[in-house]
């Protein structure tokens, strides 16, 4: 049945309660009702209508199977045409939320693009920086290494510095820094280098002990070279007080003949007393001292020539050495053993040599006085007499120098005396002959000073 | 359609009979809102005109009417439409009965739009406009064009 309600607009069916008003409108009875309620209209012609005007209408229906009513199936159609909507609708926007969601994917995935490419950099950033930090870590570490190290050696400066201070400090200071000091290790450490120094000072004090021992034993010889000096040194003092008497002797030796003569020079006045003088004159070494210096040529040309003369040979081999002096101190110098065996020989020579000197001037003097003498007598005694004195410097000189004395000095010295017995015999050959003798005492006495001198300097 | 309210059911089957058998010069559009409908309005002065309608329903409907006014840009110009967009027509208050429907104040509306003969405003309408409430419904409307 193809009649609806218009308030509801539902079909009417076989169940529907369906009221009509007086005007002959059908509507369902609660849509009626409600109106009613509102208005007493009928809601289509707006005639008027009252609850009590209007009634229920039946419907003889031709088939009571609901299904194949036609409202039913109208209402179903209906709701499925609703439903059928709403399902579109629902595809519709399920198909915009879908297209929606596409688009938001899209964009998602252009962000999740662009997020997985700035997490790539991240990762990069953060690998580099993972790098970083472990260069810095090992850095740390080994910064933190060194620092320890720092430590350590700071710790041993300490150590040393205080074992410094134990090695050089007081007592009081070492005392000072053991109480300070808690550690046992650096406490042991002092202790070994304490232990190490003591050694170091042991060896040391050996080596003092040995230099020490060295040193007395070089001083005690020294102490027995000085006393040798010394006794040397008075023995050369003893000859010198022997030469002393010698010469004093000899000086009054001397005077006397002079006041001798002079009495005879006075006894006689005569014409011998020129012959007298010469004689003293020749016997005087000074006058003697021309000759040699001229025959010394002629001496060596001599000695080469005619070596064999028994008489002559040793004064004339004196007065060679008297002239190759400088030579002979060379030769000296150079073989010292030779020389003082020489030396003692030629004093020994001197001695005996000046014995006879002696001897024959008083022979000479005999002779003298009784005015007849031969020239070949004299002429020996004073040559002698010479060179003696000269060897006899030279021996003691050299003996002297052989010990102690430097070899320049003794040169010096020797060629000193040389100069003056060659400057002696040179120059003052006007001067008489105790002024010679008195001037030869000064020059010997002067050169022993000297020599005692430098033995002692 | 079990489990809605009679007036839902009322409602979906108007609009449904909308969508598939719209009157002349009346289209809805069920994407924008269920309660809103197009009216194209083809007539003697309005004609190439298109105005937008709001229908507001309660859920007493049908038994009470619905709200209808005018919205959007264009309001048209009428003796009995306010520049608010109110429209003073009987049906929509004192003469509402439950066998009106959307279609037919669709259609009523049209026919007043159709039958005016001078474009102009109501001569309240800047006193109403500044006094009125937001609900037509509840002006006292004084009906005296029967005309329409």
């Amino acid at each position: 049945m193809n009649i609806n309600c218009v308030i509801c607009s539902e079909f009417f069916n076989a169940s529907s309660e369906v009221f009509a008003t007086k005007c002959g409108h059908v509507f369902h009875y609660p849509c009626l009702l409600s109106w009613l309620e509102r208005s007493k209209t009928c809601p289509q012609c707006r005639h008027k209508t009252t609850e009590n005007s209007i009634h229920r209408i039946f419907f003889n229906m031709q088939n009571t199977d609901g299904n194949t009513d036609m409202g039913t199936i109208l209402n179903k159609i209906d709701n499925l045409e609703y439903q059928n909507r709403m399902l579109d609708k629902d595809v519709k926007d399920y198909k915009e939320k879908v297209s929606t969601l596409k688009k938001q994917n899209g964009l998602l995935r252009q962000e999740i693009k662009t997020v997985e490419s700035s997490l790539k950099a991240y990762e990069t950033t953060i690998i580099s920086l993972k790098e970083q930090i472990s260069y810095f870590k090992s850095k740390s570490r080994e910064s933190e290494k060194l620092t320890a190290e720092i430590v350590k050696l700071k710790n041993t400066i300490k150590n040393m510095e205080n074992a410094q201070i134990a090695i050089n400090g007081t007592r009081d200071q070492v005392n000072e820094m053991l109480r300070n000091e808690a550690d046992v290790e650096s406490l042991a450490i002092y202790g070994a280098m304490l232990k190490k120094a003591l050694i170091e000072a042991e060896a040391k004090k050996k080596d003092a002990e040995h230099s020490l021992k060295k040193s007395q034993s070089e001083a005690s010889r020294y102490k027995k070279e000085v006393h040798n000096l010394e006794a040397s040194y008075g023995q050369t003092k003893r000859e010198l007080e022997h030469l002393r008497t010698s010469t004093d002797k000899e000086k009054q030796y001397l005077k006397s003949k002079i006041s001798e003569l002079n009495e005879q020079l006075t006894a006689k006045h005569t014409n011998n007393s020129n012959t007298s003088l010469k004689r003293i004159a020749q016997e005087s070494p000074v006058n003697y001292n021309k000759t040699p210096k001229l025959s010394v040529p002629e001496s060596t040309k001599l000695k080469e020539n005619v070596p064999d003369k028994p008489e002559i040979e040793s004064p004339y081999l004196q007065i060679k050495s008297s002239v190759g002096y400088g030579k002979f101190l060379n030769a000296k110098y150079i073989s010292s053993k030779d020389v003082p065996k020489e030396g003692f020989q030629l004093t020994s020579l001197k001695t005996s040599a000046k014995h006879d000197l002696l001897k024959s001037n008083k022979q000479d003097v005999c002779y003298n006085g009784l005015g007849g003498s031969s020239k070949e007598d004299i002429f020996p005694s004073p040559k002698t007499s010479q060179p003696s004195f000269g060897i006899k410097k030279k021996s003691l000189t050299k003996s002297k120098f052989k010990r102690l004395a430097p070899p320049t000095n003794t040169g010096g010295k020797c060629a000193d005396i040389s100069d003056m017995f060659v400057s002696l015999s040179g120059q003052e050959t006007d001067l008489s002959a105790k002024q010679l003798i008195v001037e030869i005492i000064k020059t010997i006495r002067n050169s022993l000073v000297n020599s005692g001198n430098s033995v002692w300097n | 359609m079990a489990g809605l309210s009679p007036s839902e059911r009322r409602l979906q089957k108007e609009l449904m009979s909308l969508v598939k058998e719209p009157p002349p010069g009346v289209s809805v559009d069920p994407d924008i809102a269920e309660r809103n409908l197009l009216q194209g309005a083809a007539g003697t002065l309005y004609e190439g005109e298109r105005f937008q309608l709001q229908f507001k329903f309660s859920n007493k409907y049908p038994f009470d009417s619905p709200e209808v006014t005018f919205v959007g840009q264009n309001i048209p110009i009428h003796p009995h439409v306010y520049s608010n967009g109110h429209i003073c027509l009987s049906i929509l208050t004192d003469d509402w009965s439950p066998a009106l429907s959307v279609q037919s104040v669709c259609l009523s509306i049209m026919s007043m739009l159709s039958s005016c003969k001078e474009k102009q405003r109501p001569p309240d309408n800047a006193f109403y406009v500044k006094t009125c409430n937001k609900n037509p419904k509840k002006t006292k409307w004084w009906y005296h064009d029967d005309s329409v």
